[in-house]
């Protein structure tokens, strides 16, 4: 059984602490959210829809039911219980059917109806930013970005990455189109030894519903298309479209955005978009400007290069060094063209007539070689 | 482009329509949605989102915006511009993207704040009604039946009206509050019913904002079998029913969490689906069901598999199916290829059943007469 406590507000030197006492396999340790002092007022404290959210895959993974001392939404836990547990516990093996123990509310909270997505600079959020900065419903129009240490972050000081983050999203895209920054810091990666990918899409809503007072609708940028939608349980974002839509309480709309489009067609539009030509981020250095070496870079430069699309992105990423390169980044492609993301950059430059040289095929078998090589090195030898 | 006037009502024969005149093909004609006057009030005049749905897939399929007069909900305009059209479109060559135009409202809509759910006496129905009785968090307040394509034939309006007159007493068994709404739908809009079933649902729904904050649309697939065949919008209706929720009324897939076999499982400990349950394709609900059919095969198998099939005396003629087992599990057999066919045929094969050899004869014929009539249909 997981116990969680009424939640509490306490005000720090600079932030805004949410907290809850949660008892998980025996241990009483406090579960926290943080925010800005300036978005304190937004805190959800009356009732504990973040915290059930937040442990929720733990939860299941432990076949642990959770016992509520404080109120969940009426809503949330009729759509968790009746819709989210038996789906997920039907469809992945690592998921069992827990209960919900709480009491329900579903008194009106106050709401300032704020629209958000969660930012990183990467191409997913990058396109829910292009796609929704000026959509034409009003209450669908995008007034804030978040930025959450929730389990994504992997620095060796989350908080000052954190604080990092925020500070960049505020004067870069956040100032040149009028929008807020909101940063929530957690300490539920430390309490719940869980892949973040695995849980992705429940880690980042549970944030959200610690801002209920706040926030009207949040965009979850999609990773998949909507097409390629399976229950994976190592990969969250493949059926996030469940979660989403059952982690809605009566003031707060989640949507998946961008499934409806692949990876390389988002590339395409962002293409024309100012903010993104200077300010794409997707690589896995936070603090540094894109490295155009790791995985993410190289996939993405490797993306645009496909398109034809490559030097419009001249600010954002060391275009020279790709072309400098060239062999080298397509044989890393093409090694990884197993990979969804990868496999689809040589799909376009195959429409587009672009060949592979020699060379880059030699290549990519080399680094195939080394790739295995280095897995089966990493394999626990048994004794 | 498709025109939606503005929304009006009209009084006919006991009758109230919610009417919109439409310019459909260059043609002029009017849609209409109706309820016996007594539910006047449950009827939303002032949005016109009822109306976008109905026509979406015909606007979607020949590749014309949609423009209208009354407005539509800001919330579903959003869900359907940048989630449905988009994604479906993406999905095959069957639909064409288009916008949709009209004056927008976030406001909600004067709602009785009802639950309701439709009532076929199906599977899926029986199970969305079992499990949203009184211990629910949204406890079921209405019952609905929509003449929106379902039934067809010369005779569609009077089997609409058979099944209306038949579903009373199990509403008033259940204490619900029962609402029949009739619509010109099927005569008007020219689309294959199964392609576009679910969005003809979600506008019945959206008719009755009026009256529901909740509605509840029995899930024929479970999530685990979620994808994007356009001609049959069950297998993606997970997301339709997501995408067609607006600022007063919520809606959920009820059921598509689980497989069709554990709902019927759980219905045999339900004494009101002893009596009501009613999958076949012939008759009106509260009649018998006709044990030849193809969905019945595949019920009343179901049932014989579970070991239940007894205590569904009532609305199966027990004897008759036992007496042609080789047949009915030939027929379930054969159609394997469709997941609700093979999951009963899994059920039966895991159960103490012992499948007749012949079974497998019949499934070889009925799978080489369907094979034939494919041809011949070519």
């Amino acid at each position: 059984m997981i116990r969680m406590e009424a939640p509490q507000v306490r005000q720090e030197a600079e932030r805004t602490v949410l907290s809850a006492m949660v008892t998980l396999e025996g241990k009483r340790e406090e579960a926290w959210f943080s925010v800005e002092n300036q978005y304190g007022q937004y805190l959800t404290d009356d009732r504990l829809d973040a915290f059930v959210v937040g442990f929720l895959t733990t939860a299941m993974r432990l076949g642990e039911d959770i016992v509520c001392e404080a109120p969940i939404t009426k809503r949330l836990y009729y759509q968790l219980t009746t819709y989210l547990i038996p789906a997920m516990a039907a469809n992945m093996e690592i998921y069992h059917a827990i209960a919900i123990q709480a009491p329900l509310t579903d008194a009106p909270l106050p709401c300032e109806k704020a629209v958000a997505t969660g930012w990183t600079g990467g191409v997913d959020c990058m396109y829910t930013l292009m796609t929704h900065r000026n959509a034409s419903e009003p209450s669908r129009r995008l007034t804030h970005l978040l930025v959450a240490n929730v389990g994504t972050l992997e620095s060796e000081d989350n908080t000052s990455t954190l604080a990092f983050m925020a500070e960049k999203a505020r004067k870069g895209v956040a100032a040149q189109l009028g929008l807020q920054v909101v940063s929530v810091d957690s300490n539920l990666q430390e309490l719940q030894q869980e892949t973040y990918l695995a849980v992705a899409a429940f880690r980042l809503p549970a944030a959200v519903l610690a801002l209920q007072k706040l926030f009207g609708v949040f965009y979850n940028s999609a990773g998949y298309e909507f097409q390629r939608f399976s229950f994976v349980q190592e990969n969250s974002a493949y059926y996030e479209l469940v979660p989403l839509s059952c982690f809605e309480t009566d003031n707060l709309a989640f949507y998946s955005t961008g499934g409806q489009t692949s990876r390389m067609q988002k590339l395409n539009e962002l293409a024309s978009f100012p903010l993104a030509q200077k300010h794409l981020h997707p690589c896995i250095y936070i603090k540094r400007d894109n490295c155009g070496k790791c995985g993410k870079c190289v996939r993405t430069m490797g993306a645009l290069y496909a398109l034809g699309k490559l030097d419009a992105f001249r600010e954002a990423f060391d275009v020279e060094a790709f072309y400098s390169n060239k062999e080298d980044y397509l044989a890393n492609i093409l090694s990884k063209s197993h990979s969804q993301h990868y496999g689809e950059v040589l799909a376009v430059m195959k429409q587009r007539g672009m060949t592979l040289s020699p060379e880059v095929v030699r290549k990519a078998r080399i680094l195939r070689a080394a790739a295995a090589v280095a897995q089966k090195n990493l394999k626990p030898k048994e004794d | 482009m498709l025109n939606i006037g503005e929304l009006y009502l009209q009084h006919t024969d006991g009758q109230v329509r919610l009417c919109a005149d439409i310019a459909l093909n260059g043609r002029g004609t009017t849609l209409w949605f109706g309820v016996d006057e007594a539910h006047t009030d449950c009827l939303c005049t002032d949005r016109s989102d009822a109306f976008v749905m109905a026509l979406l897939p015909t606007a979607m399929r020949t590749g014309q915006d949609i423009t209208c007069q009354t407005p539509m909900s800001e919330r579903l305009h959003y869900q359907l511009e940048q989630l449905l059209i988009p994604s479906v479109c993406a999905a095959g060559k069957l639909y064409h993207p288009i916008h949709i135009q009209g004056p927008l409202t976030a406001e909600k809509v004067k709602s009785k704040g009802g639950v309701g759910t439709g009532f076929s006496g199906g599977a899926d129905s029986l199970h969305t009604i079992m499990t949203h009785g009184k211990d629910s968090p949204f406890p079921l307040t209405h019952l609905t039946l929509f003449n929106v394509g379902v039934f067809e034939g010369a005779a569609y309006r009077q089997g609409f009206l058979k099944s209306l007159e038949n579903a009373q007493p199990f509403a008033d068994e259940m204490g619900l509050e029962l609402v029949g709404l009739d619509s010109n739908l099927p005569q008007a809009l020219p689309e294959r019913y199964l392609d576009v079933f679910s969005y003809r649902l979600l506008s019945g729904a959206l008719a009755l904002q009026g009256v529901m904050s909740t509605y509840l649309v029995a899930s024929s697939y479970d999530l685990g079998t979620f994808h994007f065949d356009l001609h049959d919008s069950g297998t993606h209706d997970f997301l339709l029913i997501h995408c067609a929720q607006t600022e007063s009324l919520s809606l959920y897939d009820s059921g598509v969490q689980m497989k069709r076999v554990q709902k019927i499982k759980e219905l045999a400990d339900w004494a009101p689906a002893h009596r009501w349950l009613h999958f076949c394709i012939f008759g009106h609900v509260g009649e018998k069901n006709c044990g030849r059919c193809k969905k019945c095969a595949r019920d009343i198998s179901t049932l014989y598999g579970l070991g239940v099939l007894e205590r569904f005396a009532e609305a199966v003629d027990v004897p008759a199916y036992k007496k042609t087992l080789p047949r009915q599990l030939g027929l379930v057999l054969a159609n394997r290829g469709e997941s609700l066919y093979d999951e009963a045929a899994k059920l039966v094969e895991a159960s103490d059943v012992k499948i007749p050899q012949a079974a497998y004869v019949y499934a070889e014929q009925f799978q080489k007469a369907m094979k034939n009539l494919q041809e011949e249909q070519k």
